[in-house]
This record gives structure tokens, sequence and C-alpha cells, in this order.
């Protein structure tokens, strides 16, 4: 494995890749203020999490798609743990890009766990594929 | 009447139940007050030092020296703190049997 | 009350589920607590002085019967016998083993109930008026948006990690029993024409280091769009509140410091950048919800009551309250025996008022944000064997709304956060005050005792706020005067230097009786205090 990174995907596929493979994604903070988005020309773009306490990356993903139109993949990375992971394919992130480090450090088994959530029911909208929305089937829209 | 000196002991909570444990001599954890071991001013960051190997090994939770101040004449151990006092004494609350089953430093 | 269907339940024990593997983690070493901290604590387990405490959700206060004695049956279980009534209309157990925890979590979710998200920098627990759905005076039932809010808030992905914690309160009254005015959003339900919902929202609100009073931000608004609203706000906070320092990160920072028309702007442009067809089965799910709250089946009254003596009339004159349908009452069951812990309730206790409940109150109850408990629907014609079976367990002190009635925060005897004890302070004022109120009218005067500056028992808006402090090491305790929680909520003003712990009763004793010496007929003790100003009742303590 050595520095490789693993790409979680929100369908539950992990994908070894090495860390130069990710040059050339656009980097976008999860700080970003929405109102800054400006169009977006790589087909792919990562979201960086400084930090798990701050959340604003969350509903950044949503901006991005909304504001910008931007219609390719988006991936999280940064300091995402096995227990966030599900909250991002919620929100719509496609894959979560966990380093050698971290992979390491919680050990593959919780990550491949997290792929496989406790928490199967969300109330509102969700797209994520291994959640369901309650509101969504109370009301079947 | 002897001057007073200081000691420490050092307190943490268990990890698996939360209950406020004290590091011994033996370098175990005790509920016990009785079995802190007494450090003075030259071991205790040796000590806590040692304490803190415990919290990596996820045994208990924040290690912390306690000061407290030890008559000379009577060997009569206080905490400084109110807080720590309380930690090691229970809740002080009037008349009523909530108050915790250790003894009180 | 609202009922779990399949999914709601389904939810909670997924949820009790996770946090098990969460723990298994832990105890294994595989995440270190500082990983592990922001998890147990959204599961409401905190780390306090002498051992773990969990926080579990009332939500807006309601429970059964049933529930109210599985909080009994954890009490005995897995703690001391006891559990802590909070301001936040939830329970506190002061004692579980984290091993146990996530068991207690399943005999919850049995109950359909949960200690998600009573903690952490997340929207909390929302609260509401006690009396909601059987006030007299009510205008809209505040329940059905309150569990609109709460399924909204649940583990909503973007508002998990927000700058603080955030919490709601909402009313259905024009008279404001759930304090909305001090919380970081209070959100007033009307009724609109045909039979429609609006909703004011008021925010920034809040108490601790830097108490302020909401604004309002946004008046009648329909209820089928408050949650893209509420979203469009929530966003912006996120945004835009502070993470550099942990006392300027509230909304109420936010507010001050972006002054009210900008944030205004701000939320209208996020609220008009929101998909609003994501929110499209809000109207239902609202009417829903409504129609699935269990109603009690009102009877009338087959007997005219006959019993009585001096200590129910007494009971009864301070402790129940006028019910919307005629025959029937609200009846406040005191948590505050003179001398007794504020809040505090054993598992015979709980077990006993949840029997009484299921007989004469269609097995409902309330927590109040003033920490005492409520039997929702009682005949008038049971009160005196309701108050007979009070008595028993002692639990029928006539002290609702009198000073006695003190709300408490655990303080230093419990909380890591203190900086002096509240418990004992209490203890020693309502046993000093409860002579005085015997005698002399002290109706709706309010003291409230916080053991640190976060302020958990809202002193900041009591009539008589007493803060404990730590003063080089030794208690310390401020007065603050002429606080109000209601719809005319203020800040309380603090008299002078404060005193030491033994002398807190007697410096309460003392603005009492200089406020029954000077006030007009009718005069409450804040009006008095706003009329003659701070020296006089400066004088009357230190003087």
């Amino acid at each position: 494995m050595g520095d490789d990174a693993q790409i979680v995907y929100s369908d539950g596929r992990i994908e070894t890749r090495n860390a130069q493979s990710t040059t050339g994604f656009q980097q976008v903070d999860g700080e970003t203020d929405p109102g800054t988005l400006t169009p977006f020309t790589t087909q792919s773009i990562i979201v960086n999490f400084n930090s798990i306490a701050d959340g604003r990356g969350f509903s950044l993903v949503k901006a991005i798609r909304q504001n910008t139109g931007y219609q390719g993949a988006i991936f999280a990375s940064g300091d995402i743990n096995p227990d966030h992971l599900s909250f991002a394919f919620q929100v719509g992130f496609d894959a979560v890009i966990v380093s050698a480090e971290r992979w390491q450090k919680y050990g593959g088994d919780s990550w491949r766990a997290a792929l496989n959530p406790a928490v199967r029911l969300s109330y509102s909208q969700t797209h994520s594929k291994s959640l369901q929305s309650i509101w969504q089937q109370r009301h079947r829209i | 009447m002897n001057e007073a000196s200081t000691q420490a002991i050092i307190i943490a909570n268990d990890l698996r139940t939360g209950r406020v444990v004290y590091f011994t001599k033996e370098s175990g954890w005790s509920e016990a007050i009785d079995e802190a071991q007494r450090l003075t001013d030259e071991s205790a960051n040796e000590r806590l030092a040692a304490a803190t190997i415990d919290e990596r090994n996820n045994l208990v939770i924040d290690p912390t020296l306690a000061q407290a101040t030890v008559s000379a004449d009577t060997d009569r151990f206080t905490l400084e703190n109110i807080r720590e006092q309380i930690r090691v004494s229970g809740p002080t609350i009037l008349g009523s049997d909530h108050a915790s089953t250790s003894q009180a430093a | 009350m609202y009922r779990y269907d399949e999914l709601d339940q389904s939810l909670v024990e997924q949820r009790s589920a996770e946090f098990r593997s969460q723990v298994e983690r832990r105890l294994a070493g595989k995440i270190s607590e500082a990983e592990f901290k922001p998890l147990r604590l959204m599961n409401g387990l905190y780390l306090q002085l002498h051992a773990y405490m969990l926080r579990v959700a009332i939500p807006y206060g309601v429970l059964s019967s049933k529930q109210m004695t599985k909080l009994a049956d954890i009490a005995d279980k897995y703690d001391r016998g006891y559990g802590h009534f909070t301001t936040r209309q939830n329970i506190q157990y002061n004692w579980p083993k984290l091993i146990e925890t996530p068991d207690i979590l399943d005999d919850l979710a049995s109950v359909q109930m949960h200690a998600i998200q009573t903690s952490g920098n997340c929207i909390r627990n929302v609260t509401t008026d006690p009396f909601a759905g059987v006030a007299a005076d009510e205008e809209v039932d505040p329940r059905p948006l309150c569990e609109l809010l709460r399924q909204w808030s649940t583990l909503h992905p973007e508002f998990a990690y927000l700058p603080r914690k955030f919490k709601f309160a909402v009313t259905g009254s024009a008279v404001d029993r759930a304090a909305i005015k001090v919380h970081d959003i209070g959100l007033r339900v009307k009724s609109g024409p045909n039979d429609t919902v609006l909703t004011d929202i008021w925010v920034g609100g809040g108490q601790g280091r830097t108490p302020k009073i909401a604004q309002l931000f946004k008046a009648n608004l329909p209820v089928e769009d408050l949650l893209p609203y509420l979203e469009a706000i929530m966003r912006v906070y996120n945004r835009y509140g502070r993470r550099d320092n942990k006392y300027k990160a509230r909304i109420k920072i936010l507010l001050a410091e972006t002054g009210l028309e900008a944030l205004q702007q701000q939320v209208e442009a996020e609220y008009q950048s929101i998909d609003q067809t994501a929110f499209s089965y809000i109207e239902s799910e609202y009417a829903r919800i409504a129609g699935n709250l269990i109603k009690p089946e009102y009877h009338t009254a087959t007997e005219a009551p006959t019993r009585t003596n001096a200590e129910f009339e007494a009971w009864r004159r301070q402790n129940v309250k006028p019910h919307k349908q005629s025959g029937y009452a609200i009846a406040v069951v005191s948590l505050k025996p003179a001398g007794g812990i504020p809040g505090d309730a054993t598992s015979i206790q709980m077990r006993a008022i949840a029997d009484i409940a299921e007989r004469y109150s269609s097995s409902e109850l309330r927590v109040t944000h003033r920490q005492n408990l409520i039997l929702p629907h009682v005949l008038e014609s049971d009160l005196f064997s309701v108050w007979e079976l009070l008595v028993k367990v002692d639990l029928a002190e006539a002290n609702i709304d009198l000073p006695s009635d003190i709300i408490a925060c655990p303080g230093l005897d419990y909380c890591a956060l203190a900086t002096a004890r509240s418990i004992p302070i209490a203890q020693s004022v309502s046993k000093k005050i409860r002579a005085t109120e015997l005698t002399t009218d002290l109706k709706g005067v309010s003291v409230n005792i916080s053991g640190c500056i976060n302020a958990c028992a809202h002193h900041h808006v009591a009539n008589i706020g007493v803060l404990g402090l730590n003063k080089s090491g030794v208690e310390n305790y401020q007065l603050t005067l002429g606080g109000r929680n209601d719809q005319n909520a203020s800040i309380g003003q603090r008299i002078g230097p404060g005193v030491a712990a033994d002398d807190v009763p007697e410096a309460i004793e003392r603005i009492v009786n200089f406020y029954v010496d000077v006030r007009e007929i009718h005069e409450s003790l804040p009006d008095t205090f706003d009329r003659v100003g701070k020296e006089p009742f400066r004088e009357a303590v230190y003087g």
C-alpha cells in the first residue's frame, strides 16, 4: 500500500490510487463561502475538510452543484473519519479520499464497516444509496 | 506548630466506568483515595508521565495532578482546590444519600 | 403526544446500534478520546467530575407513563436510583458507566426515546410551553411544529458540526412560558387566515457570558415555508458564525456583529437559493404529525368533588392551572421540596407519578423548563385523589411559581464546568424562603441559581438571579435583579459585589422583604426594580 490513498465511493467500491493521480483535481477549501464560487473547469473537485469540527464542507457540496451548475465528481478529503462517511454520502459527495495514514490509523475494517452503516435512515432527502429518506417514503415523492 | 508541606496525587477517570481513580505506588489505579500515591514536587511530573501512558493505553481519561497541603503535626492531607475536594468526596448535597461512596480525603 | 411510526422507531434503534459500535471501538483503543468525545456528546454522554453523565432527550418535554416508568427502571438498573430533570426539559443520569451506555440507549429506544443531540455543537432538543395543547390561553398547539423540528434536526448532516450548540424554543401562546426570547431561535406559532398557521421567528437570544434578548427576524411566515427558512438561517450561521472563540460563537454574537438587517439579507439570499422542491412534503408531514398526536378522551365529570382540606386547597391554589377543556385541570407537580434538590426525582417517585398519570392524566406527563413535572389532563373531580397520592411520595409541595420553586443547575457537585456549587445554595435558600412565602404573597417571584457563567439555570432572566463563581479559590455568589423570561424578557442587573455561600439565603430574604415593603398593588419584582432602581435594593442587601 505504501503512500497510496484509498478512495471510498458511495456505491461501496474502494479504489487504491497513488498520491499523484489526484493532481489536476481542483481543490476547494471546505470553509469556502459559496457566494465566491466560480464555474469549475475540471472534471473532479476535492473539498478539503481542515477540521471535522467545521461542518461547512457538508453544505458546500450542495452549493457547488446548485450555484455553478457543476456536473462532475466531487470528492471529500482531509479530516474525515469512518464516522463521517455516511454524512458525506448523504449530502452528495461521490467519494471520500482517505490518505494512507488515515486508512491505517482507523484500520481498513473500520472503513469498510462504515460503508455499511448502522444508521440507514434519515428524515430529509439524501443522495446516499445506503440511506433512505423517511419523509420521502412517507409522502411517496 | 510546624509548617505545612505540599504534596500531590494523580486523579483521573476510569475509561470504562467513568469513576474517579487515583494513581497508586504500584502504578495501578484505585478508587480508594487512601491508596493514592502521595507525591512530592520532585517526583510529581515523573509519575504523571507514567500515569499518562495509561491514558494512551485507553485505561483512564485525563490524569491530572491535584495539589494538597499536609499539616506537619497531624499529617492531615487536604486538597487545595475545592473542585478536587468535591471530586474526591462526592457531591456535598445536604441531607441526601446521593453522595458518592468514596470517602473524603 | 406524538406516537412513533416504524420508521421513527427504526432510526432510534439504528442510532443506538451505531453508538454501541462506537463504544466498542473506543474500548478496543481504535479511536482516541479526542475522536470519541464528539461522538459520545452527540449521544448525550458527558464526562463529569465523578463519572459519566447521560442526558436523555425528552422531546419538547412530553412523555408517557410507560416512558417515565422506563426512566425509573434505568435509574435503578444502571444508576443510583434517581434522575435530574433539567431546564431543557430533559433528564440526566449522574453515574452511568460507559460500558453500559449502549444498553441504556437500547432500553430507551424500546420506549421511543433517545439521547440524540442532547449535547454537541448541533441543534439540541427543542423545548416548548409545558402547557402545550392544554393551556386555556393557547392560540396554536406548538407540538406538531416541535415534532417536525425534531425530525428535521435529527442527524441533519449539514448542522452536526456548527460553530457552537444551537437551541430552539417554541410557543403557541401570547404569554410566553417557553422563554423563546433567550434561545438561539425562538418561534411563536400563531393562527393565520383560513386555518393557516404562521410563525414569527426570533433570532439571537441567549444567556451565558453575553446574555441577549432575541430580535424579531421574520414575521408571519407560513409554517410550510419554515423549514427551508430555518435551513437558510442555519447555513448562514454555520458559514459566518465565529469559530475562533467559543465564547463568541453563538448566533447572538453573529447577529450583534453583523446587524439585523444585513443578517436578514444574507438569510433571504440563501433562502432564495434553496431548492424548495426538497421541502414539498412539509405541509403534509405537518398535517400527518398533527393527526398522529394521541389526544386524550375527555369525559364529563360524573360527580362533583366533595373531599377537601386546607392543605389540599393550598396545593390547588398554587399548583393547579386552568385547562382549555372545561371540567379539567393541569396539575403541576413540584420537584422543589423546601430543602430538596431542584429537579431531582427518585425512581420511586418516578414510578409513582407514572402510575398517577396512567390513572388520572391519560398516561401523559410533561417536564417543565422550571424542572417540575406536569399532569396535563386531570379531571377537577380527581384532583383530591391525585393530591393524596402525591403526598405519599413527597411530591405535593405547594410552591409552584413561588421563590422556593428554584431552578438550579447541578453546579460544582457534579459538573466539570462549574465554578461553584448550586444545589446546596438552593437547598438553604428554599428552606429559608419557604417560611416567608407561606405568610406573604410572593407569587411569581423567581429565583434561579447557576454554578457558572454558562447560565444553565437561566439566572440572567430570573427575578432574582444567583451566579456562583470562584474567587481566589472560594465560592462567591453574584446577585442579579430584574430579569424576566416571558414575552417581556429582560436581563437582570448585578446589584453589587458577590456574597459568600452562607450569606446567600439572607441576601435573598432581604431582597424579598424590601420588595414586599415598596411594591405597589400587583407589581412584580422586576417592575418594582425598574421603578425604584438598583440603589434601594442594593442598600437593602448590603446597607
